[in-house]
């Protein structure tokens, strides 16, 4: 008696709590989307500090920026009446700002708010991710030091015009100060400088003047939205009423999607995943270029990759096409509309394939003349190596005044890029004559390994992936400076060519967007023959969603989070 | 007994010191940079806004110093911020640790009520089927890993029948919109409960029915026993309320060695159906290189164990008076 007691009472409970539990949640008739992530948010929720693609997400909910891409990648305004002016020297910068536009706390946003977002970026204890490219800003050195009081290179001559200073002219500027989101100067009143601690404490207390508002934000499971009550949307704009940003986990996420328990999956471009969701007649995709690069760095400061002529021969030696042919090829699952989509290509460069200058080369639709693309080629690859010098020993393995060719390739655990990549690497650089030791480490070691030059005895390639927010190439820059300063942390290949420096200093400095893009296309050329970065893959990125969102407006450098204007739910 | 218990916790104190050296050098002997995992990954930053944040985070100092501040912080109650999550470490164990508890206890008392009957009756009916039968169960229930089982209930399970959760704790929308009664916030969190509590159960089940398996078997012979039936005793009444009471002295033991993982375990499973406990948190932080909140949870867990050593001596003298303590 006793026993069926207890056995009832648990059925009871376990089916009272299921009816109880399943009778909420659509009671509502508010238009809710939901996004699955499969990777915390960290909470970094302000355009000073978030560095991560998901707390990004939130930002660009919450935050609105003078300008932003368009799915064409194409700025468009925003907070800003147009595109700025700029001055014929490429010195000054105007924005001008459209009236009406307020915070969450309801002040209006102006000039003020434009300026203290770049004076906090500029801040000696600033110590976030996001203050890059503004070194060229006037008095920046002098603010950041703490020698100024004010950041004088930002006027605002009145609430509604922005007036930026440049020391010299810069290509990228337009998309570096309107691509920011802008923060509330009211919002922030106890911040002076040296104190930036202000913005970066309490970032879930967002006063944005975005469509959404931040309603609740969990590390474990995610965060929701719901409307900015002071947005104003414009007929026909903004109709989800609210947002759930939700963490899945990476296996069950696209079962996930076919349950129902979430809309959409943004930014995938693992083929198995698309090939699964594309054969459901409640899902949709859709897809676009991505404007990110899977790329090998190769260590020009440690042994055998020292020598550009090794470089050059594992850029010969590694089949890239293989290796996209493989990984982004489509299974049996995979719909025949989705199989009429090319997942991945090698790029023709490592460069920013979404650039308004050159991405037509890098996704390969342009040829430069000159510009060395490396295609798989063994015969090249050894005429390489024994033009160099690297003779081959009794063991298989070349060596040269001494030194065997020797080839530490850093992974980073967990990653399926390398598990197809590593193998078909292994098969050819043995043929080449290279002995090839992989070392495995999780990712956090691997970055923090590559960013300090004290610890470049350690690897010669190691793999990674970037992706770029913008259209242009100044990424370059960063990618091949030789500034002591920075060079560990951004220049992974240590590549120390100051003619390379020189041009691209010079190509970003060009005001004039044609000449630029030739400086700049120059640059790519030595680029390539330096070697230092072997571009692996690039390709399509898919959003799959099910059919009751209507997934307009995204392109390659505007997700679904910049697109909300556009978006519906049924 | 209060001088017992004052004296093992004046005990535990150059254990606890000790435990600390040892956290605090495996911590910093770990390869990664906290800087690195402060800007996150892929930031493009100057060496001065890394050399700026090494020293904001006292990294600059040289390790014995940098023990002695964390020392000295944790004494006073501060167990420093995450560099991840920008928090103090003690809001975020804080809003965490509960989530984990709740988990641990449901599963324990689940796994508790089947194994106490199950393995008590395995002991009366030794050598049966029913016997060898919950023990090849129990095997099972030990040697499959968690993660596995959790897998496999969420593929066949989890996304098969209508409603039922496969992960989090709470839905989505019902916590961030309202929920309409706090008997749906109850049966929101039953519902979600259900997959990671049979996973858990089922674990500790394995392990406590052999227990009491095991323990009832070495009773069940005794003269006492014996003694109990001569006298004309109901069954039941000779093995739950003769035998069992003396059989529970093993388990009070393995009970009292539970309980720091009431708040600290279940680490692979609240990854597997993103509980958000304390364990997933950790699990987080390693990855990241939040060494401050990686080394306060593992002083957390370290306390726990050795609290948890000291309740289980304690119940031990309770529950046998045979045992009385050193004063």
């Amino acid at each position: 008696m006793n026993k069926q007691r207890i056995v009832a009472g648990l059925a009871s409970v376990a089916m009272a709590s299921t009816l109880v539990a399943c009778s909420g949640g659509s009671n509502s008739d508010a238009k809710t989307l939901t996004v699955s992530v499969n990777q915390s948010l960290t909470g970094q929720f302000t355009p000073q500090y978030a560095s991560s693609a998901y707390d990004q997400y939130v930002v660009n909910l919450c935050y609105e920026s003078m300008l932003k891409y368009n799915a064409d990648n194409e700025l468009e305004p925003v907070l800003a009446k147009g595109l700025p002016e700029v001055s014929a020297d490429g010195l000054t910068l105007t924005y001008k700002l459209e009236k009406g536009h307020k915070f969450s706390d309801g002040t209006e946003v102006t000039s003020k708010d434009v300026k203290f977002t770049f004076t906090t970026l500029s801040d000696p204890s600033y110590a976030g991710p996001n203050g890059g490219g503004l070194e060229n800003l006037v008095g920046y050195k002098e603010y950041n030091s703490g020698a100024a009081k004010e950041l004088t290179g930002i006027e605002t001559p009145d609430d509604y015009t922005v007036v930026f200073h440049l020391v010299s002219p810069q290509i990228d500027a337009v998309s570096t100060f309107g691509a920011m989101g802008i923060t509330s100067a009211d919002h922030y009143s106890k911040y002076k400088q040296g104190k930036v601690k202000v913005v970066e404490k309490n970032q879930e207390e967002s006063c944005g003047s975005g469509a959404y508002q931040l309603k609740s934000y969990d590390k474990a499971s995610g965060a929701s939205f719901v409307r900015n009550e002071e947005f104003k949307p414009e007929k026909g704009q903004y109709q989800v009423d609210r947002i759930v940003i939700k963490k899945t986990d990476v296996t069950t996420e696209v079962s996930e999607l076919k349950k129902g328990t979430v809309d959409l999956i943004p930014d995938v471009i693992e083929t198995n995943k698309v090939s699964e969701a594309s054969q459901d007649d409640n899902m949709a995709f859709n897809y676009y270029s991505r404007s990110a690069v899977g790329f090998v760095a190769m260590n020009a400061n440690n042994g055998a990759t020292a020598d550009k002529a090794v470089r050059q021969a594992l850029m010969y030696a590694t089949d890239r096409q293989g290796f996209c042919d493989s990984y982004f090829g489509w299974d049996k699952k995979a719909s025949d509309e989705v199989k009429k989509v090319k997942g991945g290509y090698v790029p023709a460069a490592y460069w920013n394939p979404a650039s308004v200058n050159s991405g037509a080369v890098v996704r390969n639709e342009e040829t430069i003349d000159g510009l060395n693309t490396y295609a798989f080629d063994m015969d090249k690859a050894n005429q390489v190596l024994d033009e160099a010098g690297w003779v081959k020993g009794a063991d298989g393995i070349r060596a040269k005044d001494g030194q065997k060719l020797e080839i530490k390739f850093l992974c980073s655990e967990g990653n399926s890029v390398l598990d197809t990549l590593i193998p078909m690497v292994k098969k050819t650089y043995g043929d080449l004559g290279v002995d090839l030791k992989q070392t495995t480490v999780d990712f956090s070691t691997l970055l923090s390994n590559i960013q300090d030059e004290s610890h470049d005895s350690e690897w010669n390639m190691c793999f990674l992936a970037t992706g770029f927010t913008n259209n242009q190439d100044s990424s370059a820059n960063d990618s091949y400076t030789n500034n002591p300063d920075n060079m560990a942390v951004n220049n992974y290949s240590r590549i120390n060519d100051q003619a390379l420096v020189d041009q691209l200093t010079k190509a970003r400095a060009e005001s004039n967007a044609e000449k630029s893009k030739a400086e700049y296309v120059e640059a790519m050329k030595m680029a390539a023959d330096d070697a230092g970065y072997m571009p692996v893959y690039s390709g399509m990125q898919f959003n799959l969603y099910n059919k009751k969102v209507d997934l307009t407006g995204t392109g390659t450098l505007r997700n679904w989070s910049q697109s909300m204007d556009t978006i519906t739910v049924k | 007994m209060l001088k017992y218990v004052f004296k093992r916790i004046l005990a535990m104190i150059p254990v606890l010191f000790i435990i600390s050296i040892v956290i605090f050098g495996t911590v910093k002997a770990m390869p990664g940079d906290e800087v690195t995992a402060y800007f996150g990954a892929g930031s493009k930053v100057t060496q001065e806004q890394r050399d700026h944040v090494r020293e904001l985070l006292g990294l600059d100092k040289s390790l014995p110093e940098q023990y002695v501040r964390w020392v000295g912080r944790m004494c006073t109650g501060d167990l420093g911020s995450s560099i991840t999550l920008k928090k103090p470490v003690g809001t975020i164990i804080g809003d965490y640790v509960w989530n984990t508890f709740y988990l641990n206890v449901v599963s324990l008392i689940v796994a508790l009520i089947f194994a106490i009957p199950v393995g008590i009756k395995q002991a009366v009916k030794k050598g049966s089927v029913f016997d060898n039968f919950w023990t090849v169960f129990s095997l099972l229930g030990i040697s499959v890993p968690t993660f596995f089982f959790a897998l496999v209930l969420i593929f066949f399970i989890g996304l098969n029948i209508p409603g039922m959760p496969i992960n989090g704790m709470r839905d989505t929308m019902l916590s961030s919109f309202g929920y309409s009664s706090i008997f749906q916030e109850i049966g929101d969190i039953a519902l979600h409960s259900i997959l990671p509590v049979i996973v858990l159960a089922f674990s500790s089940f394995a392990s406590f029915s052999r227990y009491v398996r095991n323990s009832m078997v070495e009773v069940i012979n005794m003269d006492y026993v014996r003694t109990a039936r001569s006298k004309g005793l109901k069954e039941k009444t000779v093995i739950y309320k003769h035998a069992f009471k003396n059989a529970q002295i093993p388990l009070v033991t393995l009970l009292g060695l539970y309980i720091p993982s009431l708040f600290s375990g279940a680490v692979i499973l609240e990854s597997v159906f993103i509980w958000p406990g304390i364990g997933k948190v950790l699990i987080d932080a390693i990855n990241q290189r939040d060494n401050s909140l990686v080394m306060a949870c593992l002083m957390f867990s370290a306390l726990l164990m050795l609290l948890g050593n000291l309740l289980s001596d304690v119940c031990y003298t309770l529950v046998d008076p045979r045992i009385k303590v050193d004063e």
